[in-house]
């Protein structure tokens, strides 16, 4: 699971995550990532998007983390619209010495934002203050504070060390033990996100063939889950909503069972008409999704300089949606409730909130990417955050 | 009636506070960091109101402390702020105030520090004759030391500092203040984009003395050009006025040949300029023009 580092520029959360890392790597769990490599936080790209963030790896006995560490609220964003490192935990760093200051109500805003629902909260530098008194106010703070943006204030852990102790390997009682003390409390409290292979089975349809003296064959990478030959299936979207059944699964020119998760596979439908499938729709285990047309979504708008427009839109703008192998004309329009909607614009290098009214109905899930397009050009990325209609 | 309860009615002094309690009442009110709250507390001697008054002290001196260790760390986020002068007068200015993450410039703090900066920018006096453009760029070291309540500018930026422990600094500032202009009357057109980008117009119309400034109707539709004209020159990279700031720029960078989308309706595929024309001639004005303009964006020049 990936996890990021949230917290102000003095609160050590890059020593913090360089402290994970020697430690973990003590036994053999990580590979020690020093400071600086951290703090550079170089700059990426991710679906043409340019991104700041610093990654690093780790393990616990119990799982493998992710872990991201970005400079800013937009890197953040951007990792979590095009979905390059989607944050399924974090842990905000405070530190003992200040408590908590006027942005971290924007961390935790933050964390909201991207969709995290438990967090670990690692208070720093107690080494520097050695009253336990004020350490019981910072936790009491905090614990104030994440209930007021609908954390579970009394639940969550709260750690005290020091990142620095432990990164330079001394005071182990307030360094190295804090530290591993840390990650147990975000392997027990913080929730694995469902394997894709575990999920509902879906493929979404890239092309359809018939195939004379066999009928009708839709092919596609399977996006999650499983498929299993004889098993009822669902295609769904652009319109159209029926079941058939699966009777024959095709890899590489071979007649297979199953097919799984990134799996290339070639579906034989029963009793479909080549007319009644078509790219864009979705093949999943029945009833596991909905076709919709309308849903709110953040959304990135791209800059000149990766590729985008370069002059701003207004209420009602009409790109191309493509979402999966799905290509529609949508409607974008400042979600519903945006004061002055009819005035706003969306500049190029904003993030906002749209309402998309889609022509054509798909299957469409809270959390589903897509890309925004006109004249064969990216002006935007988004992820979907509520269904509508 | 409980015991507790009658005892609280007989002595109206409730029971002393701890010292935790103290230090966070402390923290409600000034925003300080913990150990300087707990450090005003034990240096009263556990007396609030002297604490408070030890806290306001430290906090400039801290803060100017903090502000002298973390100067030349890099600020590249922020907020540009715009103020109009509320007096009559046609002025405004356009500041930028920036910081080092953009999770601060979306404090409340921050804003109100920048749009706090912006009104004082657009009352600050200058010499009227000697400048030359109707844009008057503000020295940033005279505007840190021009007086505001208590202290500064400066001081303002420094307690801020202190809370909020990022380097602050004010880039640039500029004063919109029309030169005079023998027959011309002068409106402003403002527009800020979420703070990253902001935009000032100055629009001259002639003749000054039109009884149509006494014309709501007319007033009414010059306020949304004014504002669709702001909007304009900040949604669009505008560099130029009338031609291109440089050959190689794109003809969208130019405000008259833009297509004025702002205003919206028909006119939206029309370029501004025309559609400028097209409202002088409607209200029989004699000129209607973009005398010049200003637009900033958070982190570029």
């Amino acid at each position: 699971m990936n996890i990021g580092t949230i917290g102000h520029v003095d609160h050590g959360k890059t020593t913090l995550t360089a402290a994970i890392t020697r430690v973990l790597s003590e036994a053999g769990g990580a590979t020690f990532t020093d400071y600086n490599q951290i703090d550079k936080a170089p700059e990426e790209k991710a679906r043409g998007i340019t991104i700041n963030s610093a990654h690093v790896e780790y393990e616990t006995e119990a799982r493998h983390y992710g872990h991201i560490d970005c400079p800013g609220h937009a890197d953040y964003i951007k990792n979590m619209i095009t979905g390059a490192a989607q944050m399924d935990g974090a842990i905000i760093v405070v530190s003992a010495t200040d408590g908590q200051m006027p942005q971290t109500r924007e961390h935790l805003l933050l964390a909201r934002q991207v969709g995290i629902k438990k967090l670990v909260v690692f208070i720093n530098k107690v080494d520097m203050i050695n009253d336990k008194e004020m350490l019981e106010l910072v936790d009491m703070e905090i614990r104030d504070l994440l209930s007021t943006y609908n954390f579970d204030g009394e639940n969550t852990p709260i750690v005290m060390g020091s990142a620095l102790a432990a990164l330079e390997g001394r005071d182990k009682e307030i360094g190295s033990e804090k530290i591993l003390e840390l990650v147990k409390s975000c392997d027990e409290w913080l929730d694995l996100p469902i394997r894709d292979l575990d999920k509902p089975f879906l493929m979404p349809i890239e092309d359809v063939f018939s195939i004379s003296g066999r009928g009708t064959v839709a092919t596609g990478r399977v996006e999650r889950g499983t498929a299993i030959k004889g098993n009822e299936v669902e295609i769904l979207g652009l319109g159209d909503s029926f079941k058939t059944t699966l009777t024959g699964i095709e890899m590489f020119h071979k007649e297979l069972e199953r097919a799984e998760a990134g799996d290339n596979m070639g579906a034989l439908l029963r009793g479909i008409k080549r007319e009644q499938v078509r790219r864009g729709q979705v093949l999943i285990q029945p009833g596991s999704m909905k076709s919709v047309k309308k849903f709110r979504s953040q959304v990135y708008v791209l800059t000149k300089d990766e590729g985008g427009r370069y002059t701003p839109f207004m209420q009602g703008y009409r790109p191309q949606l493509y979402l999966r192998t799905a290509d529609v004309t949508v409607t974008l329009n400042f979600s519903e409730g945006t004061p002055d909607a009819a005035e706003k614009m969306a500049m190029p290098g904003d993030n906002v909130e749209l309402d998309c009214e889609l022509y054509f109905d798909l299957a469409v899930e809270v959390g589903s990417r897509f890309t925004l397009r006109e004249a064969n050009r990216t002006i935007g990325t988004g992820v979907v955050t509520k269904i509508l209609e | 009636m409980s015991f507790i309860k009658l005892a609280q009615r007989f002595y109206s002094s409730a029971p002393a506070k701890t010292r935790v309690q103290l230090v966070a009442e402390l923290r409600k009110l000034s925003n300080a960091p913990i150990i300087k709250a707990r450090q005003a507390l034990d240096e009263s001697k556990g007396d609030f109101d002297a604490a408070v008054r030890w806290l306001e002290e430290d906090m400039r001196k801290s803060g100017a402390a903090k502000a002298e260790k973390i100067k030349d760390r890099a600020t590249s986020q922020g907020l540009i702020s715009i103020s109009e002068s509320g007096s009559g007068l046609v002025r405004a200015s356009i500041i930028e105030l920036n910081c080092e993450s953009d999770f601060v410039s979306r404090t409340d703090e921050f804003t109100r520090l920048a749009s706090e900066i912006s009104e004082i920018a657009a009352q600050s006096m200058h010499q009227q004759q000697e400048a030359s453009s109707h844009f008057v760029p503000l020295p940033v070291e005279n505007l840190l030391q021009t007086a505001h309540k208590s202290g500064t500018v400066g001081t303002l930026i420094t307690d801020l500092i202190a809370r909020i422990g990022e380097n602050i600094s004010l880039r640039r500032a500029m004063l919109l203040s029309p030169l005079e202009s023998a027959g011309s009357a002068f409106r402003v057109g403002s527009y800020l984009h979420q703070g990253r980008v902001g935009a000032l117009d100055l629009i001259s119309l002639r003749p000054l003395q039109s009884s149509l400034f006494k014309d709501d109707s007319f007033m009414g539709d010059l306020e949304k050009l004014e504002r669709a004209l702001a909007k304009q020159t900040a949604g669009f990279m505008t560099l130029g006025l009338d031609k291109r700031r440089s050959p190689e720029d794109e003809l969208e960078t130019v405000l008259y040949e833009q297509p004025f989308m702002m205003l919206g309706g028909e006119h939206a595929s029309l370029p501004v300029r025309k559609v400028l024309d097209q409202w002088q001639e409607k209200w029989g004005l004699e000129e209607l023009a973009v005398s010049d303009f200003a637009r900033w964006e958070v982190g570029s020049d």
